[in-house]
This record gives structure tokens, sequence and C-alpha cells, in this order.
């Protein structure tokens, strides 16, 4: 097991690796000129060769690269201007390691931008996905259980057509009108859990519905179809031939054999949720990174749009290396 | 959430191969018992179809999206005069609020360019996905170990926040219509083209081991052959699942990227715009937003639908309990 | 670095039909001096971030209004009162409006001796002298006015730029401090390059604002303006999500006639979209009873705000922009061409795309009906609607090859897609072939400024940044200080005409004020006969509020936004 642990762990470093070597092939070897992009706002050709030069991008990509990995390691200062430092120290910023770079348009280091976005973006996506997991597979049982009955038919069917309507849709109708207009759903927006876990929860119940809405649907499917299955295995047929009685069997014997398969795509679902999270963060003006990396694309700020990428990439990556080794302790059978 | 297909394909779909009837007619005749599924099949056939027609009644001037007529807004805030959109025998659906084009030709035409761009992405990421499963699967070894990497690699990225992230470097200022095209259809199928692979790679694992293969083999077939030949059309159906519930996805994202701006410039219509354009008029013209939105949401559902029937189809544990 | 278009104040001095309103139930409305009573949260929800705080970077107009109410203070400033009248400008931090010297180009001011920064120390002419200076610095405080480079007397270099780039790279120091004398902590002596008839408005605008040298971060004053007004900063503000003001405890009430600081506190939030904003609005709920807002009811939202039971919460005005479309001169060097355009054009439908008469009404002049300036005029005969036949006409007579291709381009958004639809098929009918491009609102005015980058047909929009037509002809027409090899400034025609520009130059030399705005008004007529610039809208602004915000003033001076110096809550 632990030898199976080390070598997914250095597997993953090798691809984390990987990871950035291509998004940085995608963004800054492209043709074009990403400096004339991080210029922003009333772009001269003296702000373009500026820019280029505070950030770096007069070099070579490899050179940049290497610029990008020490930073990571050793921090870095922007712009790296040694004059400028000497008479102007408050010009400069400062950035510690890991240093992921430095927004021309927010003016200030891109980790203290994502710091920032982090727990939203966290609390978003770990409170929908409790929200879908819940109701998801609470509805699957349900419907396994009633399979062929109207209740089956009306929650595949429900869920579905919710599942068919885009996330900005159902969140903006979540927000201007359930919300705002009728006060039905309490007035969504972030506030730290550490600081009022109440107005954490209220803030965010709209956005999480709204993120939910989109996964709820094909856990419900899932659930029913893993559940059909396990109760037509033999070994449920016995459990039910003993007179288990039927709940028992359902939860018991039905839902614990399904759940580990649901809970590896959940973990898959999880780490891929970041395209939707960044369109129901940019609904409810969460500044998430999602919205972050949209804000960005907006103001063609490189540094955060990469930032971002690498993010969820590398969330990506880790959750599925921690489904693996939950699924390994799950699951006997698993062999390393 | 495509991840769901893996599992719901599983390995069974091509257990039928096997079997002494065609997989094909037992499959149809399973579906014809799905009134369901033979509903969604019908309403996909028909949103295909006008989407193939909107061009031609155009040309016929039957349906017109784009000529303005700003005397038939004339309602506070520019809303269009009348109820229910303005509707009328002219506009059956009513017309756009602030400058009074067809709502219905605007959808029709949205349906249009929404299911090319849907339907060539969804081809791309066939080519893509099936060719690298194939070639991952049958071959094995370091073949399958670095395709196998390049798919993991490129599934760590998700295909949404690309198709946002990427938008200034290739759409540039300003973005062309072509470009715009080529972008979503490229980027879409760039970043889904993985999930399939992945589902391509473990069928031909469990198939090339199978009779018919090996026999194929030692009669002297060479690997191209046996590829294109044999296994690919016992790979049909999972292939056909795949692209159905793919499809609407990428329909989705088209209305998710002209929410934020990313799509066509006007006056040509996709569905994302029409009803991004309708959004703000929730409640002052609900009309206009509810015909885009339907539209939409019976895409989606039509091939969602579809899908799962043919999936439940296919799939030989159907029908058991 | 030129300024864009978009900016600031107006001004009105017609008839303004300032607060027009729509009937009954104003019951508070313009009525600064009574029912207001000091404490309580005002917040303030905005669609649009205000990018810059540093006052020497604030070039928009609801930016202005809100931090010269708040926390900046400028030499003389506009009332805060309804219609006409608060375009006649008041001493602020200055005794009086100034006294200037017969030819117009010496001004001097004195300050009053109680007007104190946030840490109570006094604000000095010293301190007025460094923010100005930092307009010279483009590199770091780039966007702003650049109305201080044009006027103070600093010799120029080759390229006709003044030979003094700002405070920390401090190159020609020693002239630009010869243009700002301080002969004493509260004596401030203008020398400007030429007559400046009303400079004593120049000085209304925050770029004209004090700041404290030890207290100039640089880039980063953005988020750290440092208050000599009622309010001031608390903690961080963000300039993407706003921040909170709190009272400004060195602010002393007596030196100030103006600001009256009703609420204790006033909370700034940005980034809901308009829609949001209105339906927050309309819903009336919690702290939304304290908000007013920046942003002008959308189209969308215009039929809910001007009836039933919003009415009594709304108020619109002309806010004095006016919509226009420039022709470039060098891609359509055919005049007829030009002229057929304009003459093709439906006023009255891109009215009707911004959301009709609550939106605003054709204009048929670049600048504004609330100035002295404008005159009504109809060069081409074709009224409001236009006439593409006409225009057909002349582009066959012109013997151009029809279809005849331009390609026009808007700053994105719903509405304008909506206006640019509706001209490209009036267009089309006239013997155009039109392609939209639709451009990131962000960059706009830097794309269509970007000589590369020009089309035929530009949108824009511009507001004088005060009463005069000397913020609206030379900032827009006058190639000379528009154009460069790297940009067109907000000369997006590319219009660079020797007669135009002399003109100019004797409108800004005339020291007769109604003979200037005739000047001015001849000018405006020139280019628009000319067929470089097609006037579309002069524009209007409806506005929501909460029900317990009193006082509620949309001041026109600064571009009809709502003036944060008369409102309380209850």
């Amino acid at each position: 097991m632990l030898a199976y642990v080390v070598r997914r762990v250095i597997a993953i470093v090798l691809m984390l690796f990987a990871i950035s070597i291509v998004t940085y092939l995608l963004f800054y070897a492209i043709p074009g000129d990403p400096a004339r992009l991080t210029c922003g706002k009333s772009c001269t050709p003296e702000l373009i060769s500026q820019n280029r030069q505070a950030l770096g991008l007069d070099r070579s990509i490899t050179v940049q690269y290497g610029h990008f990995l020490h930073g990571l390691v050793a921090g870095r200062n922007f712009p790296d201007d040694p004059e400028l430092a000497r008479t102007h120290p408050k010009f400069i910023t400062h950035c510690d390691a890991p240093c992921l770079g430095y927004s021309p348009s927010r003016q200030t280091t891109v980790n203290n931008v994502m710091g920032r976005a982090a727990p939203v973006t966290l609390s978003l996506t770990i409170g929908a996905f409790v929200l879908w997991m819940l109701v998801g597979v609470g509805l699957g049982v349900l419907s396994a259980v009633r399979r062929g009955r109207i209740v089956d038919k009306l929650l595949l069917g429900v869920t579905l057509i919710g599942y068919s309507f885009p996330t900005f849709f159902v969140g903006l109708v979540l927000y201007d009108i359930v919300s705002v207009k009728y006060g039905l759903l309490p007035s969504p927006g972030y506030v730290a859990l550490t600081q009022d876990p109440g107005g954490w929860f209220s803030g965010l119940l709209a956005p999480w519905i709204t993120l939910a809405l989109a996964y709820t649907a094909l856990y419900v499917r899932l659930t029913r179809a893993r559940m059909l299955d396990s109760l037509a295995s033999d070994y449920v047929r016995t459990a039910r031939a003993k007179g288990l009685r039927a709940d028992q069997v359902v939860l018991k014997h039905g839902l614990r054999a399904s759940l580990p398969p649901i809970m590896t795509l959940a973990g898959l679902d999880i780490a891929g949720v970041l395209g939707a999270t960044a369109i129901t963060e940019q609904v409810f003006h969460l500044d998430g990174i999602g919205s972050t990396v949209i804000e960005a694309v907006k103001e063609a700020d490189l540094p955060i749009i990469v930032t971002g990428v690498l993010i969820a990439a590398t969330a990506v990556v880790v959750l599925n290396l921690v489904v693996d080794l939950l699924y390994a302790v799950v699951d006997p059978k698993v062999r390393y | 959430m495509i991840t769901e297909i893996e599992d719901v394909l599983g390995d069974h779909v091509t257990a039928g191969a096997i079997e002494g009837r065609s997989p094909g007619s037992v499959t149809w005749q399973r579906l014809r018992r799905d009134r369901i599924t033979m509903a969604s099949l019908a309403v996909v056939v028909l949103l295909a179809l006008l989407a193939i027609a909107a061009p031609i009644l155009r040309a016929l001037h039957v349906i017109d999206p784009d000529t303005p007529h700003p005397e038939l807004v004339q309602g506070l805030g520019s809303v269009p005069t009348g109820p229910f959109s303005g509707a009328s025998a002219e506009h059956w659906l009513g017309v756009v609020p602030g400058v009074g084009q067809d709502v219905l030709s605007r959808v029709l035409f949205g349906l249009t360019f929404d299911f090319t761009i849907a339907a060539a992405a969804t081809a791309l990421t066939v080519l893509i996905g099936t060719t690298v499963g194939l070639v991952s699967g049958y071959y094995g070894r370091w073949v399958d170990a670095s395709l196998s990497r390049v798919t993991d690699l490129v599934l760590a990225f998700p295909q949404l926040l690309m198709l946002i992230a990427l938008s200034p470097l290739f759409l540039g200022q300003p973005p062309r219509n072509t470009r715009v095209v080529v972008y979503l259809i490229v980027v879409l199928a760039l970043f889904g083209w993985p999930y399939l692979a992945r589902v391509i790679r473990s069928e031909v694992l469990s198939l090339r081991e199978l009779e018919y293969v090996t026999a194929a083999r030692s009669l002297g077939a060479g690997p191209v052959r046996i590829l294109v030949r044999e296994l690919l059309p016992a790979l049909r159906g999972p292939i056909l699942v795949y692209a159905t519930i793919v499809l609407p996805t990428y329909v989705s994202a088209e209305a998710a990227l002209a929410y934020l701006g990313i799509s066509l410039q006007p006056p040509f219509p996709t569905l994302g715009t029409v009803l991004n354009d309708a959004l703000p008029y929730v409640t002052s013209d609900t009309t206009y937003l509810l015909v885009p939105g339907v539209a939409l949401v019976l895409v989606v559902l039509a091939f969602n639908l579809l899908g799962d029937g043919l999936a439940d189809a296919m799939n030989p544990r159907s029908g058991q309990m | 670095m030129r300024r864009l278009a978009s900016a600031a104040a107006i001004v009105a001095v017609l008839v303004l039909a300032a607060c027009t309103g729509n009937g009954g139930g104003k019951a508070q409305h313009g009525n600064p001096g009574g029912g207001q009573q000091k404490g309580g949260t005002l917040y303030v929800n905005a669609a649009r971030a205000f990018t810059h705080l540093d006052p020497q970077r604030d070039y928009y107009g609801d930016i202005i209004d809100f931090e010269s109410r708040t926390i900046v203070r400028t030499l003389t400033t506009f009332p805060a009162v309804e219609g006409a009248a608060s375009t006649d400008v008041v001493p602020d931090v200055a005794t009086d409006t100034g006294t200037r010297s017969a030819d117009a180009k010496t001004w001097t001011f004195t300050l009053k001796p109680d007007v104190k920064w946030q840490d109570g120390k006094p604000v000095t002419c010293a301190d007025f002298k460094y923010g100005i200076s930092r307009t010279f610095a483009q590199d770091v405080i780039s966007n702003g006015p650049s109305y201080a480079l044009d006027y103070l007397n600093i010799p120029r270099d080759d390229s006709g730029q003044a030979a003094y780039n700002g405070p920390y790279k401090k190159q020609g120091q020693a002239a630009f401090d010869k243009s700002i004398d301080c002969p004493s902590p509260n004596k401030i002596v203008f020398h400007l390059r030429h007559p400046v008839a009303d400079f004593y408005q120049t000085l209304t605008m925050p770029a004209f604002a004090a700041v404290r040298q030890d207290k100039d971060t640089g880039p980063k004053y953005d988020a750290e303006v440092f208050s000599d007004g009622p309010y001031m900063i608390q903690g961080s503000w963000d300039l993407r999500r706003g921040g909170t003001l709190v009272r400004n405890p060195n602010w002393v009430p007596s030196s100030d006639n103006v600001r009256k600081a009703y609420p204790d506190k006033i909370v700034t939030t940005f980034g809901d979209t308009a829609e949001t904003v209105y339906q927050k609005l309309e819903a009336d709920n919690g702290t939304q009873k304290n908000t007013v807002t920046t942003t002008n009811g959308p189209p969308a939202a215009v039929a809910t705000v001007l009836s039933g039971p919003m009415q009594g919460r709304s108020e619109s005005v002309n806010d004095g922009f006016i919509h226009y479309l420039s022709v470039n001169v060098d891609k359509v060097p055919n005049k007829q061409v030009r002229q057929a355009i304009a003459m093709a054009v439906d006023r009255t439908a891109y009215v009707t795309a911004w959301g009709g008469s609550a939106a605003g009404s054709p204009a048929n002049s670049l600048i504004s009906p609330l100035l002295k300036a404008y005159t009504k005029y109809d060069p081409f005969g074709v009224g409001d609607k236009g006439n593409p036949d006409k225009a057909k006409a002349v582009m066959q007579a012109s013997g151009v090859h029809l279809p005849y291709p331009i390609t026009f381009e808007y700053s994105k958004d719903a509405t304008q897609d909506k206006a640019a639809t509706n001209l490209k098929a009036e267009l089309e009918k006239a013997g155009f072939k039109v392609t939209l491009d639709g451009l990131n609102p962000d960059t706009y005015y830097d794309v269509i400024a970007n000589p590369s980058q020009t089309s035929e047909l530009t949108w824009a929009r511009w507001a004088s940044d005060w009463p005069s037509g000397s913020t609206v002809i030379p900032p827009l027409m006058d190639g000379r200080q528009n154009i460069s090899k790297t940009t067109l400034g907000n000369d997006y025609a590319a219009y660079n005409d020797p007669t135009t520009n002399q003109a100019i130059d004797t409108a800004l030399s005339l020291t007769d004020a109604a003979a200037q705005q005739q000047a001015w008004s001849a000018l405006d007529q020139r280019v628009v006969k000319d067929g470089v610039i097609i006037p579309m809208m002069a524009s209007k602004s409806v506005y929501l509020y909460g029900s317990n915000v009193k006082g509620f003033l949309l001041n026109a001076a600064y571009g009809g936004f709502v003036d944060l110096a008369v409102v309380a809550v209850q």
C-alpha cells in the first residue's frame, strides 16, 4: 500500500509538472503578444513595452518558465527593477514563495487574488457537492425502490428538466426572481464561514442549489442504476430470502454496494466542476476562482488566467489520487 | 458529469456482439417498445429538420431573423407593443424588445447554429476519442501507457474553463464570426475527447481477446484492418450513446459562453445569444424569455432522454427484474 | 496620453429637463433643505465598479461625483442643487472662485484655513501643487484627464508635449515649479500657457485636487486615497467590489458650504448586473431601503421603474451625454459617401433600441442641448428618421461602387447590439454592405483609438467636462492634439482639418464667453455637415432609489448622477 501511494504521488508530481508546461506553452507560446493582452485599458506602445519588461515577457519562453518556477520556490519582486526599488520602494510589490505571478489589471500578486478567491470556491463547491450527493443519492434510492412507478418517473423527469436548464439561467432566475423579487431564498453573497456561519450558509444557499441542480439529475440516475444492479444481485436476493426487512435490505446491502463507484465518479466530478462554478460565481457575484478568471479574461490578465487553469488542473489530478486511495481503502479487492 | 457515461456503458454494451441476432435489431426492437425514447427521438429529428430548414426558409423569405421593426416596440422601455411579446399573424412568437426582429425566426436560426457547431464538435470529439481509444487499447504496452498519460493530462483541464480561458488568446479583438465558430468546435473537441477515449479503450481491452478478433489476427489481418473492420463496428453502440449525450452539453456550453459574451456578432442569432438577450426581460417581457428557454431545454432534454434510452436498449441487463 | 470619451460633467444652462419626474409621490424630491437628518448608513450599489478612485486618474462622471462629495475636495466645485443652477461653480477649498489676470493666463486662489486632511494636518498649496503634478507622471498615473498637461505654462519638448514627467522621475521639475506658485501655504497661483477664461470651472475636476506627498503610493493610491473631505476610507477599498466610508473626524463642517454629509457611513458595492441592481431596488427590502445607485435603469427595467408604485422613488434627468458616430475620413475620403451615411441613419430607431423616450431623444449636434453653445439644425433635411432613399441617390450620384462595404465598431452589450442591428438595416437600404464589430467594452476606447485598427464607422459618446463647448470641440475634433503615430486620441474620425484647427485656436483665444460659445456651435455644424460626425442621441438617465432615502438629487453638473452631498437616510 505504501509503495503504491509513493508511486502515485511521484506520478502526480510529474503530471503537475507536465500540466504547468502545457499551460505555459498554451498561453505564452502562441502567436500574438501577451504583453498587448496584459496592457488592458489605455494601451500605448510605451506601456506595452514597459509591461513586457515588468512581467519578464521580453525574455524567451524557457527563461519565463524558469522565472515562474523560481518564483514558486523563492518568491519574486514586481517589477523586478532594483533601480525603482531604491527610489520608490513603495511602488514595488513583493510576492512571497510560492509566487504565482503578478496581475497587471489588479496591481497585486496573483497569490493575493487567488488567496482571497479560494475559500469562496471551496465553500461553493463543497456545499453544492454535499447537496447534490444527499439529494441525488437519496432520490436515486427512492427512485430505485419505486422502480417503474409514478414517483420514479416523476423524479427522473423533474431532475432531468432541472439539468436541462443552463446554469446561468437557473442562477439568474433564483437570484433576481426567487431571492430578490419574492424573497423566498436568502440574499446571495459570500461571508467567511469563520466570520459568520449563519451568513455563510444563507448567502451560499442559492448558489449551492444552482450548482447542485446541474449534477443532481445525473446522480439520481446513477444511483438508481447502481441500486437496481445491486438489488438484483444474488446476495441481496439471499438477504431478502432470509427474511430481512425491505428497508434493511435496501440500505444495508443495496446502498452499501452501490456507494463506492458513485463516490469514485463524484470525486472526478467535483474536480471537474470548476467550469460550472465559474458560471455560478459570475451569476451570484461571488469572488471565487472561476469568476476571477472570467474577469481576467475580460481584461486579458494572463497571469490570473494561467493560475486559474493551473489550480483547476491541479485540483483534478489531486482529487483523482484521493479518490483512488479512498477506493483502495474502501474496496479490498483493489490491488496495488 | 460525462464520467457517468463510462459507468452506464460499462462493459456490457458489446456483449450483444456475441449473441445470435444482430445487436442492432435487438436494440431497435427494445427501443420501439420504449415510448419516452421514441418520443425524444421524434423531437430530436424534428429539431434537426427545423435546423436544416431554417436557412432554406430564409432564402424563401418565409422567416427573417434580421430585419428590425422598431415601430413594433414602442412600449415603455421599448418592449413590444401588445401582449405576448407583440405576437401577431406576422410574428407568431412576438418580436425582440428594442429592435423588433421576429423571435421565432431567430430561435430557428439559433437552432441551426447550435446544431451545426455541436454536431461538428461532437464529430471531432468522436474522431479523436475513438482513434486514441482504439490505438491505446489495441496496442497496449508503451503506446497505451503514453496515450493514457496524455488522456489524463487533457482530462485535467476542465472543458468549460478552458473555453473561457483561451478565448482572449484565440478570438482576439474584434472577434470575427468565423473565428468564433472554429474556436467553439475545436476547443470543445480538444478538451472533450478524453472521456470517450477512456470508454473505447476499456471496451477494446475486453474485445481484443474475443475469438473473432483473435481469429482475424491469426488469418493475417493487419492492425489497421482489425481496428477499422473488426473492432470499430462493435463500438458503434457506445460511440452513438456518447455522441447523443455529449451533443447537448455542447449546446449548453455555447449558451454559457454566450452569457459571458463569447459568441457571434449580431445580428446572427445563436440559442445562447437569444436567451441571454431575453434574460433581463424576465419580468417585463416574459414571453420573450420563454421561447428560447424552452427551445434550449427541449434540445438538452430530448437528446439526454434519447441517450438514456439508447444505453438502456443496448444494455442486456435492462429488462431484468 | 489622451482621454477617452465618456467623461464627466455636463452643464445645463438651458432649460434643464432635469427631474422630469413622472407625476406625483415625490414628497422629498428636490427639497435638499428639509427633512434630512444626520445618521444612518447609506448604500451605493452600482453595476460598474469605480475604476479609479485616485483623483488624478478619475475621469468618469459617476466617480467624479462620488468622490467630490465624500473624500476629495477641490478649489472650486458644483453646488448640490437641482437643474441648471448646479453648474454655477462655487468655492470649495478656495475662499472664492479665484482672481484672474486680464489675459486670463494667471489665476490666483486663497485657501480656507480650516480645511484638514484626515490626520488633522491642514491642506496647503503644496498639497494641491503635488496632486496636480501627478497628472504628468503618465506612466503611473494613467487614464486621467490631461487638461493640466495642456494648460500649465511648461515649455514643450520636440513632440509638443510638456517637458515634465511627474513627481516620481522629476525631469523638468523646475519648469513645473514655475507654473504653479505657492507664495504662502494658503495661496496658490496658476500660470497658464494660453488664456483659459473658464479655468475656475476646470478646477472642479478631482484631477486638480490635492494629494499629500507622504501619502502618495503611486499606482496603489487608487485604493488608498487620503481624504480631506467629510468621509474617509475605512480599512481597505476594493476597486472591484467597493468599500466603506466613515466620517472624517477632522473635517470642519463650517469650512464646507456644499457637503451636508448626512449619513454616518456610506457603503459602496459593485458587481451586480444593472438588471439585478434594479430588481433589488424594486424589491426595496432591508438595506435596499437605504440604497441609491449610479447605474441608470437599463431598458428592461425602465417599464417597471416608470410605472406603478415605483414612480415615487424614481427620477430621470437629461444627463448631457451625446451619442455619436464618427466616420473615418481616411477610410471614407469621399464626402458624399459620408453624408449619405448621415442621411441614412434613423435616430428614432436608435433611441428605441436604447429604451425609447425614457433613454433620450434624437440629437443633431455634437454639443448637448444643455450647453449654451447648442444650436438646433438639420443639415441634410432628412429629419430624425433619416432617409435611406435619398442617401442611396447620393451614393449613386457619387459614382462609388455599390454595395459600399463599411465596418461599424461599437462597445458591445445587449442594447448596443440592437442599435447596431438597426443601423445595419438602414445603411444597407442605402447601398452599403455593413459588417458589425461589437468590441469588448473594457478596452473599447483604446481599440478604436488605435490607428491600425480603425474602421469606417465608430460609435462613441461624450459629455462636456464643464459647461462649455471648449470641453467638446477641441478634445474631440482638434487633430493636432489628438492624433499621433500611435493613437487617434478622441478623434476617432482621424479628422485633422487645417481650417477647423485654426478656427479652434481662434475660438480658444476669445475672452468673451458668448462669442466663444457661438464659435463652438459653428464648428459643430461644420463637422456634422462634412459627414465626419453623426450625432445620434442626447441621452437621459432614469434612476430608482430606496424608500428611506431623503433629499434624492440628480446633479446635472456631474452628468446627472446622484448627489451625495445632500442625500440622507431615514
